[in-house]
């Protein structure tokens, strides 16, 4: 990433937190919790991006992690309503994917497994997935789902802690949560562990062939991934009030792939820009496009993958190259 | 014998395609710093034999030692982590990304680290040893480009740099002149010859004028089994090489 780039990504990074932070105060509740859930997408989104977009994974069931996460966090924080659950909610709402994508990879890594075999093994889990949350109606709730999702509650001291339910609040910690994962995500992907990723989606057996042990790091972005989509899951159900079985489903996958493509692959910030402009748009044009929508979405996928593989971001990243390049003769 | 500095050895390595005996009960040794090349007709098995020695393809009998150590269950990347690096005969890089970055990542190898914290760019000695195989092979004003805008000779030198970065202690080449025109293929005869003592060189070639010119020794061979093996002279006087390469309509010079 050149420098005219990088400086480029940061300023849309900061600009667009800040303008989401001054907006906070001003969104009504329903915005507030629209945006909120878009934020929280947006990071599934991230986790999407590290593993196809950097690694070249590409998962078709990614929502089994962040179903999983969501109904970990879920049936925890309502069976076990102790002071100090939501950190452990939390922590095995992350763990728990990552226990499963670990032996996702154990089956879909191995020598000689066909990448789309992978994509398929994912689906076919999502499918699996979504039965269960279905059938087993003691746990899950069945079709229904469970409602009443508990919202976090950080104790701080015996008594006293920080109870991030109302609105506003939830807002603003997604949006911290967001930054922070985003932050951490882009260590990974420009530190040498980053590099290697992206030699493994570039030319896997040559990366082999230079001695790094490929499976290993396509292993560990997978659970990381996993875990990060599974933690974005635990806090979306809260703030959309109920866990259901539609969120380990192949629309969910679907979507979250469309999202990281139309935003920008390998951008990190696509995934963002590619779920908070599609949600927000779905939630607010439905009423009146209805299931059209989807179908723009559809076409809009294609057309991109077609004509902008490098999705939004791809193109903001080579106008801006292109302006470097035109400064740099100027001068 | 030398038999303590042998660097690599393969015993009885076979491994057959259905009926083709692609590689059969090969026994080869290579000393430590040799400079040696490994010719024979199409089909010869010079490809699988490389193949097997890098853990490419799994033989189906034999053991293959590295400096005395068993490496034949060994996985590809623990061999080059061992000090075994190949070059591909079609270029195998990292198209879409620099020049320059194709071969950091190979030198990069040598830190490998988890930390998230550290920069590629700071890596100690990385960069530095990136820049210096690219300026071997005369590619330093390339370093900013794709790898995919590079000529096949360009790319068939950076192959080179980048099984250089990491400094191997054996090397590898399947046909480093393929393609090449007589200017490129004696450049690439004086840059082997330059690393040449400090690195063992294993070489499959084709064409017999360059390997006359760098070959120190030269094992030949045939239908997955070696025919013959021998100083330049030794080999090119075997009236059995001859026999195979005019069957194959190839002269040896």
């Amino acid at each position: 990433m050149g420098t005219a780039t990088g400086r480029l990504y940061w300023g849309i990074l900061t600009g667009a937190l800040a303008v989401l932070a001054l907006l906070g105060l001003r969104f009504n509740d329903y915005y507030l919790e629209l945006v909120a859930r878009a934020l929280l997408l947006g990071l599934f989104a991230l986790s999407v991006d590290l593993t196809w977009g950097y690694t070249g994974i590409l998962s078709i069931g990614q929502a089994v992690f962040f179903g999983l996460g969501a109904y970990t966090y879920t049936i925890l924080a309502q069976r076990f309503p102790f002071s100090g659950i939501t950190y452990l909610a939390l922590a095995a709402a992350f763990l728990l994917p990552a226990l499963l994508a670990v032996g996702i990879a154990f089956v879909g890594f191995h020598t000689g497994t066909h990448q789309i075999y992978f994509a398929l093994i994912t689906l076919a889990l999502g499918l699996i997935f979504e039965s269960v949350a279905v059938v087993w109606r003691g746990l899950t709730g069945g079709f229904d789902g469970l409602i009443n999702v508990p919202f976090p509650y950080f104790a701080l001291a015996p008594g006293w802690g920080l109870l991030v339910d109302q609105p506003r609040r939830s807002f603003y910690f997604v949006l911290i949560v967001c930054a922070v994962c985003y932050v951490v995500s882009h260590r990974l992907v420009t530190s040498p562990v980053g590099s290697v990723l992206e030699a493994i989606r570039e030319n896997e057996e040559r990366a082999v062939f230079l001695g790094y042990d490929t499976r290993r790091y396509k292993r560990i972005v997978f659970l990381l991934a996993a875990g990060l989509g599974g933690f974005a899951g635990a806090l979306y159900a809260p703030i959309a009030g109920i866990t259901s079985p539609d969120l380990f489903g192949f629309i969910l996958s679907a979507q979250v792939v469309m999202w990281v493509a139309i935003g920008g692959r390998a951008s990190l910030i696509g995934g963002f820009l590619g779920a908070m402009t599609l949600y927000i748009g779905e939630a607010l044009l439905r009423e009146k496009l209805l299931n059209f929508y989807l179908m723009i979405v559809g076409l809009a996928f294609i057309f991109v993958v077609i004509f902008f593989p490098a999705g939004f971001m791809g193109l903001v990243g080579r106008l801006a190259r292109r302006t470097a390049a035109r400064e740099g003769t100027v001068a | 014998m030398r038999a303590e500095a042998a660097i690599l050895e393969a015993r009885g390595l076979t491994l057959h395609f259905g009926g083709i005996r692609a590689v059969h009960a090969v026994d080869f040794r290579m000393w430590e710093g040799e400079l040696r090349c490994l010719i024979g007709p199409n089909g010869a098995g010079k490809t699988t034999f490389f193949n097997l020695l890098t853990g490419r393809l799994r033989p189906q009998a034999g053991s293959i030692a590295f400096r005395g150590h068993d490496i034949t269950a060994r996985r590809p990347h623990e061999r080059v982590r061992l000090g075994i690096a190949r070059t591909f005969q079609i270029t195998n890089l990292f198209q879409r990304l620099t020049v320059f970055e194709n071969v950091r990542l190979a030198a990069q190898r040598r830190r490998e680290t988890w930390n998230i914290l550290r920069r590629r760019s700071d890596l100690p000695g990385v960069e530095g040893k990136a820049m210096e195989v690219l300026e071997w092979v005369g590619l330093g004003g390339r370093a900013a480009l794709p790898a995919s805008a590079l000529s096949h000779g360009e790319r068939k030198k950076l192959e080179l740099a980048v099984a250089r970065a990491a400094d191997p202690e054996l090397l590898l080449l399947d046909e480093p002149t393929a393609g090449l025109n007589d200017a490129e293929t004696a450049e690439v005869a004086r840059l082997l010859k330059g690393v040449a003592g400090r690195v063992s060189l294993l070489v499959i070639e084709h064409d017999i004028a360059f390997v006359r010119e760098i070959a120190e020794r030269i094992t030949v061979l045939n239908r997955g089994e070696i025919l013959a093996e021998g100083t330049v002279g030794e080999i090119e006087a075997n009236p059995q090489v001859q026999e195979v390469y005019l069957a194959g309509a190839e002269v040896i010079g």
